[in-house]
């Protein structure tokens, strides 16, 4: 019978049952979440580390379904942490990669410390990566990996295959990458003009997390807010809380930015706007992005308010690679990979694109 | 299920005072002050520390700042055992091309 069809009491008495069941579970959900014990698990799906220096890890995710091929590394942000790409079971990219047979490298940079103050952009681009995509080809037997960088890790990999033009790379990817610096929000043009970085650099050499995770939270000033408003609507709602609290977990845990790559950054993107300008360099030698010329993927979100598409747009314009491919997704700046959209279209997209240059 | 009263009452207000305190947050004259306010702040409490360092040292007591600079230090090491590893690393490398180079000669 539908519920169109019930007598009136009926209707009341359901429509009461239902009330009373969901503010039980909000009351239980509630209880849960003031007491911190609803934590999810975060990063679980199954992997192995299969290289280390310094601070820096390579993991590779175990799967019996691997296809062969090159591999997929996935190169995270240098601000915050890696988990975002394997959030929780059921909402992780790390999973729907697997289930497609890719074969995922995820480079974890570690927590920045006094000791990792004087890493440069070098460091990262130069130095780790290199020694990074050679692993991860050795170890899955093959020729060169298609390389992933996501918002600043996007640009370590865009520095890393501009200053290596014969690194074993067959595709490169740049999720929400910015390049047009003066496209960015004014709090994130890493200073453009007179701002001094030795204003947020504190007693370790570093920008601490929290400078970082204030900047961005700026941006949307009312959304940590709104976020809990909507949470107190929702609480009856598991799934919802769940979703809630593993995606407000990553948004606040923000870690500090290596000081020297910090200063190199404001250099590079807020005073020259150097992906733009040409005026590249990288340990001391100049590099150009017209020297990448394997096959590129360019995704940005079209709600990203972080890193705006017109910042990251221009990019397919500026390497030397023939084959170049946009892919706007309607995604803001984590929607492009985490949710069930991202995980029925968006990611699937950007597989099958790997999939036909591999 | 329809959303509760006060629910539609936050969201019609959140509609209303988050676009202007967006734009208001991006405003250059914002990021100054906050700018200002950051350096004011440190140099707020370089003097603090300065004055408890010396209360500190008067009674023979080591202060958060030596805390600090000694963590630094050993920061200062830890960087140059990696610079170690990573010489250690490339004459590795060195020895190995030319062993292969030299057919064991």
């Amino acid at each position: 019978m539908s519920d169109g069809q019930k007598d009136p009491i009926t209707r009341l008495v359901d429509r009461t049952v239902t009330t009373v069941k969901r503010t039980a579970r909000g009351v239980h959900n509630g209880l849960l979440h003031y007491a911190r014990m609803d934590r999810p698990p975060l990063a679980s799906t199954p992997r192995d580390t299969v290289w280390q220096r310094d601070k820096v890890e390579l993991w590779r995710y175990r799967s019996d379904a691997r296809r062969g091929g090159p591999p997929l590394i996935l190169v995270h942000s240098l601000v915050n942490r890696s988990y975002i790409f394997d959030l929780v079971p059921g909402n992780s990219v790390v999973e729907v990669l697997l289930a497609r047979g890719v074969d995922v490298y995820l480079v974890e940079w570690g927590i920045p410390d006094a000791a990792d103050a004087e890493n440069g952009l070098e460091t990262y681009s130069d130095y780790y990566l290199p020694e990074i995509v050679r692993v991860a080809t050795e170890l899955s037997g093959a020729e060169s990996a298609n390389v992933l960088g996501y918002c600043f890790g996007g640009v370590l990999a865009l520095l890393y295959a501009a200053a290596h033009p014969d690194a074993p790379i067959n595709t490169l990817i740049a999720l929400a990458t910015p390049v047009d610096s003066t496209k960015l929000p004014t709090q994130l043009r890493a200073g453009g003009g007179a701002f001094d970085p030795e204003l947020v650099i504190d007693e370790s050499g570093n920008v601490p997390g929290n400078v970082i995770g204030n900047a961005i939270r700026s941006l949307t000033p009312v959304a940590e807010l709104s976020a809990n408003v909507n949470l107190l609507a929702n609480l009856w709602n598991d799934e919802y809380v769940a979703a809630h609290n593993a995606i407000t977990m990553w948004g606040n845990d923000q870690i500090p930015f290596a000081g020297r790559a910090f200063r190199q950054t404001v250099r590079m993107m807020g005073q020259d706007n150097g992906f733009m300008t040409g005026r590249l360099e990288l340990g001391g030698r100049s590099i150009s992005l017209d020297d990448i010329r394997v096959p590129f993927l360019n995704v940005f979100g079209s709600k990203d308010h972080i890193v705006p598409a017109d910042a990251t747009r221009p990019l397919s314009g500026l390497l030397g690679s023939p084959d170049v491919t946009d892919l706007e997704l309607n995604a803001g700046h984590v929607g492009l990979f985490i949710g069930r959209t991202a995980h029925r279209h968006g990611v699937p997209a950007m597989v099958d694109w790997i999939d036909q240059h591999s | 299920m329809a959303q509760p009263l006060w629910k539609k009452t936050y969201d019609a207000v959140e509609q209303q005072v988050a676009p202007p305190l967006q734009k208001a947050m991006g405003n250059p004259g914002v990021i100054d002050a906050i700018s200002l306010g950051r350096a004011v702040q440190r140099r707020a409490m370089d003097d603090a520390a300065t004055l408890i360092k010396r209360g500190l040292h008067a009674m023979n007591l080591p202060s958060g700042t030596d805390v600090r600079d000694v963590s630094n230090q050993i920061a200062g090491l830890e960087r140059q055992l990696r610079l170690l590893n990573k010489r250690l690393d490339e004459f590795e490398a060195k020895l190995a091309a030319l062993d292969d180079g030299g057919d064991g000669r």
